[in-house]
This record gives C-alpha cells, sequence and structure tokens, in this order.
C-alpha cells in the first residue's frame, strides 16, 4: 500500500500562486491574473454556500488549479473531528478536484464549544496519536493526500513532551501527510521563542514539504511579531524563503495576504519574485 | 491532565469571562494548570473578540461609521456576556445577534428606530446568503438610503424623515447584492 508520502512525490509541479480572496476575483480571470500559477481557496469560505459562490469556483477552477484550505476540521482535538464538518468540506472538494488539500496541526474545538481560532497543540504523544487518529477518519471522506500546516503559537500548553521540532516531526509522520510550511511562522515563532530556524529545518522532514506560504507579519511595541497576513513580505521572509526552497522539494508557494490589499500589482510583484526564487533552485522552470 | 482536559479547559477561559476570573483569582492560585499563562490567556481571549469585531465591522460597516468607537466598545461588552456562535456562518450568526444587542441599546432612544432599519438594511445581504435567496423585498418605514447618505455627510440618522420605502434586492450572478429602492412622501 502507497503511503500519502509517495502520493505527494508524484503531485504536479505548481509553481508560484496566491491564496483566493473576493476583491481579486476579477483581476484572477482577466490577463492580469496570468502572473498567477494555481490558487488556494478557503474550503470554509464555499460550504453552504449559495449556488453564485459555487459557480465562481468552478469558473476558477477552468482557468487554475485550486487548493482547498481548511480552517475548523480542528484535527488536534481529542474530541474527535466535527462530521458535519467533514461532509461539507468533501463537497467543496469533489467540486475542485485538486490534487491534494490542506488543514493545520492545531485545534478550533472542544467540549462542544468552538474558539474561531487556531490553537497550539501540547507538544505531546498523546496530542500526536489524535492527530494520526482523526487523520485517519478525514481518509474515510476525503480520499486526497492531505498536507499540514504549522501553525504561529502566543501560548505554549501545558503538557509539551517535546520540542516543536519533534512534534511536526513526529505527527507528520503517524499521520503520514505532507507539510504545508509555513515560512511566517516559522519564523515568527523562531523570534517569539527563540529558537534557531537553520537547526530547526535540520530536524524537521523538510522532504514532507509540498507547499509553502508565506506573507508579511508586523511587530508589536515589545518587539514580538505578529503574523496578520496584511503586511508586504518583509526581506527576513524572502530569505528564509530562499533558505527553505534551497532545502524542500515544494510543489508550490501561496501568498497569504487577508487583509489591507494592496494593488494587484503589488501581489503579482511579489508572486513573480517568490516564482524565481523557486527557479533558482530549480524547484520549477 | 490529559488533552481533552486541557483543551477544554483552554477553550473555556478563552472564551469565558467569568471563568477566566474564577480562574485567576488569588484564592484559586495553584489549582489551575494555566494559572502561570493567565495574561497569555488574556491577551488571548481579547484577540479572539478583536478578531470577531474585524470580521463584525466589516459587514456593519454604515452602522460603524454611524457609532464610531461606541460600536467598537459596545461589541467588547457583547462578546463577554454572550454565547460565541459557531458553525460555517458564526461571523454572519454574530452580526445578527449583536444587530438585536444594538437595536435593544437603543430601545427607546431617537436612534431606535432609524437604528433598526439601518441594521436590517445591512443585513439583508446575510440573510440571503444564509437563506441561499437571490431575490428578497424589504419594507421599511424610513430610507436606509437616506441614513446612508447622512453617514457620509457625518449628520445624525435620527434626522432622516419617515419615508416608507421598498427595497429589492438581487445577487447577480458573480455574487454581487444589488438593490433598488423607491421611497414615498407622506
Amino acid at each position: 500500500m502507497s503511503s500519502d508520502l509517495d502520493k505527494l512525490v508524484d503531485i504536479p509541479v505548481l509553481g508560484s500562486g496566491i491564496g483566493y480572496r473576493e476583491p481579486w476575483s476579477q483581476n484572477l480571470l482577466s490577463e492580469s491574473g496570468d502572473g498567477v500559477d494555481f490558487l488556494e481557496i478557503t474550503a470554509d469560505h464555499f460550504m453552504d454556500a449559495p449556488n453564485w459562490k459555487i459557480d465562481q469556483l468552478k469558473e476558477l477552477s477552468k482557468k487554475f488549479t485550486l487548493i482547498p484550505h481548511a480552517l475548523d476540521l480542528s484535527l488536534g482535538s481529542s474530541d474527535g473531528i466535527d462530521q458535519v464538518y467533514l461532509e461539507k468540506l468533501q463537497s467543496v472538494i469533489e467540486v475542485v478536484s485538486p490534487p491534494y488539500w490542506s488543514e493545520h496541526l492545531a485545534f478550533t474545538k472542544a467540549g462542544g464549544l468552538e474558539l474561531g481560532h487556531l490553537a497550539p497543540l501540547p507538544f505531546s504523544n498523546e496530542a500526536i496519536d489524535v492527530i494520526a487518529n482523526n487523520v485517519q477518519k478525514s481518509r474515510e471522506y476525503i480520499k486526497l493526500p492531505l498536507i499540514l500546516e504549522n501553525i504561529t503559537y502566543g501560548i505554549k500548553m501545558p503538557g509539551n513532551e517535546m520540542s516543536e521540532s519533534e512534534f511536526i516531526t513526529k505527527s507528520l509522520s503517524a499521520a503520514d501527510c505532507g507539510w504545508l510550511l509555513d515560512v511566517t511562522n516559522l519564523h515568527v515563532n523562531s523570534v517569539n521563542h527563540s529558537f534557531d530556524v537553520k537547526q530547526f529545518l535540520e530536524e524537521t522532514p523538510t522532504e514532507r514539504v509540498v507547499q509553502l506560504h508565506y506573507v508579511g507579519f508586523s511587530s508589536n511595541d515589545k518587539g514580538y511579531l505578529i503574523d496578520d497576513h496584511g503586511s508586504a513580505v518583509n526581506e527576513e521572509i524572502w530569505e528564509l524563503m530562499d533558505q527553505v526552497l534551497c532545502l524542500c522539494p515544494a510543489k508550490g508557494t501561496i501568498l497569504e495576504r487577508d487583509s489591507k490589499f494592496p494593488k494587484f500589482s503589488e501581489i503579482i510583484d511579489e508572486t513573480q519574485r517568490a516564482r524565481g526564487i523557486g527557479k533558482k533552485y530549480k524547484r520549477w522552470d | 491532565m490529559g488533552l481533552k482536559d486541557i483543551q477544554k479547559e483552554f477553550v473555556k477561559l478563552s472564551l469565558n469571562k467569568e471563568a477566566r476570573e474564577d480562574a485567576f483569582d488569588s484564592d484559586s492560585i495553584g489549582s489551575n494548570e494555566f494559572e502561570h499563562l493567565k495574561l497569555a490567556i488574556n491577551r488571548h481571549a481579547y484577540s479572539l473578540i478583536r478578531k470577531r469585531l474585524g470580521v463584525v465591522k466589516s459587514i456593519l460597516r454604515i452602522t460603524r461609521m454611524v457609532m464610531g468607537d461606541a460600536f467598537d466598545e459596545e461589541f467588547i461588552k457583547f462578546a463577554q456576556v454572550s454565547e460565541v456562535p459557531s458553525g460555517i456562518n458564526r461571523h454572519r450568526k454574530d452580526s445578527i445577534m449583536f444587530a438585536d444587542w444594538l437595536v435593544n441599546l437603543k430601545r427607546g432612544s431617537k436612534l431606535f428606530q432609524p437604528l433598526k432599519v439601518l441594521l436590517s438594511h445591512e443585513l439583508q445581504p446575510i440573510h440571503m446568503w444564509m437563506n441561499k435567496k437571490s431575490f428578497s423585498i424589504k419594507c421599511y418605514n424610513r430610507s436606509p438610503h437616506q441614513m446612508m447618505d447622512f453617514c457620509e455627510n457625518s449628520l445624525p440618522i435620527s434626522k432622516a424623515r419617515i419615508s416608507p420605502t421598498i427595497v429589492i434586492w438581487w445577487e447577480t450572478r458573480r455574487g454581487v447584492s444589488c438593490y433598488r429602492w423607491q421611497s414615498f412622501s407622506l
């Protein structure tokens, strides 16, 4: 039986893409959208959506490969995963027929309550087992390969038994998933929690990286970094993108801008720069 | 404390102000695994509320312009005592619940009737999305459009005159919510 890792190797190269946001829909479907190689869609935005929204998805899928990115499956929940949400997610994925889909190494729900935001897991063996079991359950519905994203965290949860790098390594292995390496999250965590990025990358399974996320960050007056998804990509992130693309067999990169939208041409410029880094390391042509 | 309890406690502390006060008061020091995270949990709880506020503000944009900072202050009060909505439509439900809160708050004031109309108008695309409708008709005793003009020109919406108004909504194939309205003078 082939593992997800084998399937991920067979994924076609995707190149340099962006997270789909409503204000850019016309740009993307016009000629200016030709500067984008593929799109990541937030699956949650298309669940229970009216017909026009699903039509929009179908129109986009004629021009771009669409990768569904889910926010609220809560794969780290010890309560298990929400079957209703899973079915809705499956429906969205069926519309776009992607080569894979993505979620987070995190939880959003517990005790019947929803946080509405990603929360970190304790870096513990129990959490790894929960992730592996929940991913297994999700595979009963969604047969496509899954890649999991590293998140930022302001809180170190009680119950940590290992480092973040060990936790990510063991979780991806136990769940047999690819890695959606968020370069910005990695940089933000390395500054806020004082660890060495180079060592982190040496300790983690970079061969599992399928896709990257990147975007700018901001900082508060105490020097604490915030992944606000609302800034132009900082030079520190471009440098880390270079290191990561040198090391990892990524199939594509996604610029993940969520607020303070600049002109679309600026988004294209950043996408172009990421494409150039990938080309330098022969990740794509 | 196992993972299940850690997650349950974390979510409860993040969402419930009373739970935080109980857990972090001086009498219970040492009894809670999150005690040393008091500052971080409080910061996290506040950032969750700010995140909700950001989405609700973008949905109720005109009402936010009318109320100014009082909108944010009221939302923070509302968020601390109301149940956090769940599911795919949680931000839409949040906006509807907060609109009800504002209407109740202004009951008896000069702003009550105009605000009720404005909120209903701003929420109409949300109701259409949730009910999967692409067409609807609404009737008001004031013109939402007149109030929006007042707002753009920094005039109080309480000055909006009684003017029966019919608003017809529809959604284009590209998902743009459009409306036409007709107001009648009394």
